[in-house]
């Protein structure tokens, strides 16, 4: 009787041992083990024995901006090519992705392994030392007279930004179509449109079309106007389309397209001219756990292969020559794309983001 | 340690049966590790995010590169920023407004039920409880479907008849939206306030010839009056610190309280550790104090409502009005279950978000089920979210009995400070927890790793749950006589048996109960859960936000409507089991 008590007991307390411990294994954590690679001992392996030893490493953990229902598609057009590697995505807007980064590097937990978002973030990252120089060997060469910080080359597609409205509201309330930003300025649209206040990008093209001064008179002028604030893009465009508001400022191209695709009655979008564009860089994480496997995904995001199944999955503009765009949101000949820099500096970054907010009342 | 040297005060009225020395010494000490073990664990939960929390505030750099100091910096930058006095308005405005209103209806509905004879109480209860299972982000997102300004169906009512439209994205919206959360809890407390309220005052003040209105005023009110004061500072904490109705309706229009502010600093570039440390300092001394105010108020009331005498509430008759009463109870189950669920299964059967209509109605179908069905995400936050919330439902419920029984059946030293310990939580809000739990276990020196598991969602859930399992299971254990424990202590059985045998059975109700609640809540739980998930322990709740966010609407619905039938199974379940245990009565 004693030792069957003394089992009940022994049982019950490697019960909850045993269950704390597959909670711990639960959910990955797999981020702090080392596994005796790096980024530098991998990039010099030939294609197959990258693939053998990122199949060995298992999985890779990509921390993308890319929308929450392209990253699946995106995942199962990888493993088509690569199934013995499992990507965990963590989506996360383009503003959280540099505070989440450095605050598990910070602590210790070097936890990403492939980090994809809007350049300007992104350079946070690496003014931070969180990323690691990586030129993936497919990439194709920027446009004249646009650079990446030395050493970092991956860039995974570029997003315009394009005034999305909805045919339908704007009729309801007596609207003509914008055509350009300065439109959203006039006291007709007052609080009929949305501006996503996190969209530094949007900031940097505008300054490269029209400089500092007038842009940041542009953005005072569209605060002034009562823009309604948004989280993100993708958001904004879908409010848009829902009825309210009648517009945004801050709709990405490739996805205004292809809602306009879908829903042709509810959403339609203007490039404005110069067009603010932007990178979207992919590098490889500091201390990444699975380095072999950060550089052989980051390898197959740039390759033709890789970019055609982004067009293809997402709509997104690629800059290589040998896929195929959609045309109404890319033809740098009709609009000039105002490109936002490659590189900026923290400084610069914290500027930009705090005249932005303050500008749209986000403060 | 002194927890293992009081012994509990015990008088058996016959002597216990010999029992072997060294087996009887080892039971002590079992008995005795258990308790300091659910000492530690408590102590170690409730303080540890309030610690680092109060460190990061006071340190130059937190989790920074190079040396950090100590310095008052923060606080002087965040107190004299520009915006932080109306950052203290908008947030007391906020929850004072939704304290006040919830707490009126609250106790207004669970006077109806307790001591009114309006008609259909069963329905009346339910009416009053079913909207704790709808989460509060999913309750946010409906309502902000049904009032968006322009294309929202109820606006568009009111245009119709004339009336003004409802801006949801204002201090109004989030206050009403808020409401609609709390009421159902207001009516917990208030239904418990006034079942154990003697009624004989009132009955002698109207036999003496005074009018129904004034009895209620200077002796009902003044009776409930401590409830009111604990329950409607348990509104207003809990409403500082939600995270989904100031995210998702107050910052579109501008409108910051003390969580949003808080969430935006740590999602700038580099992370304001700084600011977020101080707000949740401060948040958190707020709450401590309106916590000692009440403590010290309901001890310093002369009203004891329960006394050793038998009795049975008087019950009001409304007459023709009680047909009224019961209109209120269909209004607020309408409010706050069937228009957001409504809201919510219309926008999940459509491809993309449309106002109800006549032509969106041809597009209906079941595609975004299939949706969360195939998509290997949704599913594995499905996932997390179930075992996240039922471990924490199952490891709150273990130990804070084993903390009631402490605090209740021992005369060990320290049990107050114990007990206090257990209610720190409750002075924390979630989203200063959330981020407390996210720096120790980042800046620890600790020889595992929990962060990017389900374990440091768990332990973030059993810390807010902390609170109201011991609000269950106290007075559970308090009304078990200790005549029990004693007999079989007598008869020779050990402590951990007598647990097993008498305090378990006795104590299943309130076991389930508390069980029930602290699992729903952790499904509810996104304030904390969004600072603690990774790429691999996405739970529903941040999901459903994080899609929110994406504006993928339909999904959104779908994932929500998946989630609220999951906890109708939960409840539903332990209701089942409750049944046969008396559940039914708590």
């Amino acid at each position: 009787m004693r030792v069957h008590r003394f089992n009940v007991r022994t049982g019950a307390v490697a019960g909850v041992v045993a269950s704390l411990f597959l909670l711990a294994a639960c959910g990955g954590g797999s981020g702090s083990s080392a596994n005796g690679n790096s980024l530098s001992s991998v990039t010099s392996l030939s294609a197959a024995k990258l693939q053998s030893t990122a199949e060995q490493e298992g999985q890779v953990n990509w921390y993308t901006t890319f929308a929450a229902d392209d990253v699946n598609d995106m995942i199962k057009a990888f493993n088509k090519v690569y199934p013995k590697i499992k990507v965990n995505a963590l989506r996360l807007s383009a503003d959280q992705l540099p505070p989440r980064v450095i605050t598990e590097q910070r602590g210790g937990e070097f936890n990403a392994d492939v980090v994809s978002g809007d350049a300007p973030q992104v350079d946070q990252l690496i003014n931070a030392d969180a990323l690691q120089p990586y030129c993936p060997p497919q990439e194709q060469p920027l446009p004249a007279g646009q650079a990446m910080p030395k050493g970092y080359c991956g860039n995974v597609y570029v997003v315009t930004t394009s005034i999305a409205y909805n045919p339908g509201a704007l009729q309801k309330l007596g609207l003509t179509k914008p055509t350009s930003f300065q439109d959203l300025t006039q006291p007709r649209w007052k609080g009929n449109f949305s501006m996503d206040p996190g969209a530094v990008n949007l900031y940097e093209g505008l300054i490269t079309a029209m400089g500092h001064d007038k842009a940041l008179a542009l953005l005072q002028a569209l605060g002034r106007n009562s823009p309604k604030l948004v989280t993100s893009h993708t958001l904004a465009l879908t409010q848009v389309e829902a009825g309210e508001p009648a517009a945004t400022a801050t709709a990405y191209g490739y996805k205004a397209s292809s809602e306009k695709q879908k829903n042709p009655t509810s959403i339609d979008f203007v490039n404005p001219s110069p067009l603010p564009t932007s990178f979207t860089p992919i590098d490889v994480a500091s201390n990444a756990p699975h380095p072999a496997a950060a550089a052989l995904f980051t390898n197959w995001m740039v390759s033709q292969q890789g970019q055609q199944a982004i067009i293809d999955t997402t709509n997104h503009t690629s800059l290589r020559t040998d896929v195929k765009n959609d045309p109404t949101v890319w033809n740098p000949t009709e609009w000039p794309p105002a490109w936002g820099t490659g590189s900026i500096t923290a400084t610069a970054y914290n500027q930009y983001a705090s005249e932005m907010k303050k500008a749209l009342g986000d403060d | 340690m002194t927890v293992v040297t009081d012994a509990p005060e015990t008088t058996p009225s016959t002597p216990p049966a010999p029992a072997p020395k060294r087996r009887r010494r080892w039971r002590v000490e079992l008995r005795y590790l258990i308790l300091a073990v659910a000492a530690v664990i408590v102590a170690y939960l409730a303080l540890v995010p309030v610690g680092t929390m109060v460190v990061a505030s006071l340190q130059s750099t937190f989790l920074g590169i190079g040396p950090a100091t100590w310095t008052f910096a923060h606080y002087v930058q965040t107190f004299t920023s520009d915006g932080f006095g109306q950052l203290v308005g908008n947030s007391f405005g906020y929850a004072i407004a939704t304290a006040v209103l919830a707490i009126i209806i609250g106790f207004g509905l669970a006077w109806l039920v307790t001591r009114t004879n309006t008609p259909a109480k069963g329905f009346a209860r339910v009416a009053a409880l079913v909207p704790l299972i709808i989460p509060g982000i999913l309750n946010t997102v409906a309502w902000a479907l049904l009032f968006s300004p322009q294309t929202g169906p109820l606006n568009g009512l009111l245009h119709d008849l004339h009336l003004p439209v409802f801006n949801i994205y204002s201090l109004l919206g989030m206050i009403f939206v808020q409401t609609t959360h709390m009421t159902p809890v207001a009516y917990l407390m208030g239904v418990a306030a006034f079942t154990s309220m003697d009624s004989s005052l009132e009955e002698a003040a109207l036999g003496s010839g005074a009018a129904p209105l004034r009895v209620f005023r200077t002796i009902t009110l003044r009776l409930i009056r401590p409830a009111i004061l604990s329950a409607g500072l348990l509104m207003f904490i809990q409403t500082i610190s939600t995270f989904e109705v100031p995210q998702l309706l107050g910052v579109p229009n501008h409108t910051f309280v003390f969580v949003s502010r808080m969430y935006e600093a740590i999602q700038s570039f580099p992370a304001d550790y700084g600011t977020v440390a101080v707000i949740g300092v401060f948040v958190l001394v707020l709450a401590a104090i309106g916590l000692g105010v009440s403590q010290w108020v309901v001890r310093r009331s002369p009203t004891q409502t329960v006394t050793g005498k038998g009795f049975r509430p008087k019950i009001t008759d409304l007459g023709r009005w009680r047909w009224l009463a019961f209109a209120a109870f269909v209004l607020f189950f309408v409010v706050t279950v069937v228009l957001p669920l409504v809201m919510l299964i219309w926008s999940s059967l459509l491809p993309s978000y449309r106002p109800p209509s006549w032509a969106a109605l041809r597009t209906v179908s079941f595609h975004n089920y299939g949706t969360l069905f195939s998509s290997p995400t949704l599913l594995d936050a499905v996932r997390n979210t179930a075992i996240t919330a039922l471990s924490a439902g199952v490891i709150v419920t273990v130990l804070t009995a084993v903390v009631a029984y402490l605090t209740t059946k021992t005369k060990i030293k320290g049990r107050f400070l114990l007990d206090g310990l257990a209610t720190v939580p409750i002075a924390v809000p979630s989203i200063v927890l959330g981020v407390g739990v996210l720096y120790w276990y980042l800046v620890a020196p600790l020889p595992f790793h929990l962060y990017g598991t389900l374990t440091i969602l768990v332990i973030a859930f059993v810390t807010i749950g902390l609170p109201y399992g011991m609000r269950y299971l106290g007075p559970g254990l308090a009304q078990i006589s200790d005549e029990l424990e004693e007999a079989a202590s007598a008869s020779g059985a050990g402590w951990f048996h007598a647990f097993r045998k008498i305090y378990v059975p006795l104590l299943m109700p309130s076991l389930l109960a508390a069980f029930l609640y602290t699992t729903i809540v952790a499904f509810r739980e996104i304030s904390a859960a969004i600072f603690l998930y990774s790429q691999n322990t996405d739970v529903m709740s941040v999901e459903i936000y994080n899609l929110w966010s994406s504006g993928d609407y339909p999904v959104v619905a779908a994932l929500g409507i998946l989630m609220v039938l999951l906890l109708t199974a939960v409840v539903g379940l332990v209701r089942l089991v409750g049944g046969r245990v008396g559940l039914n009565n708590h």
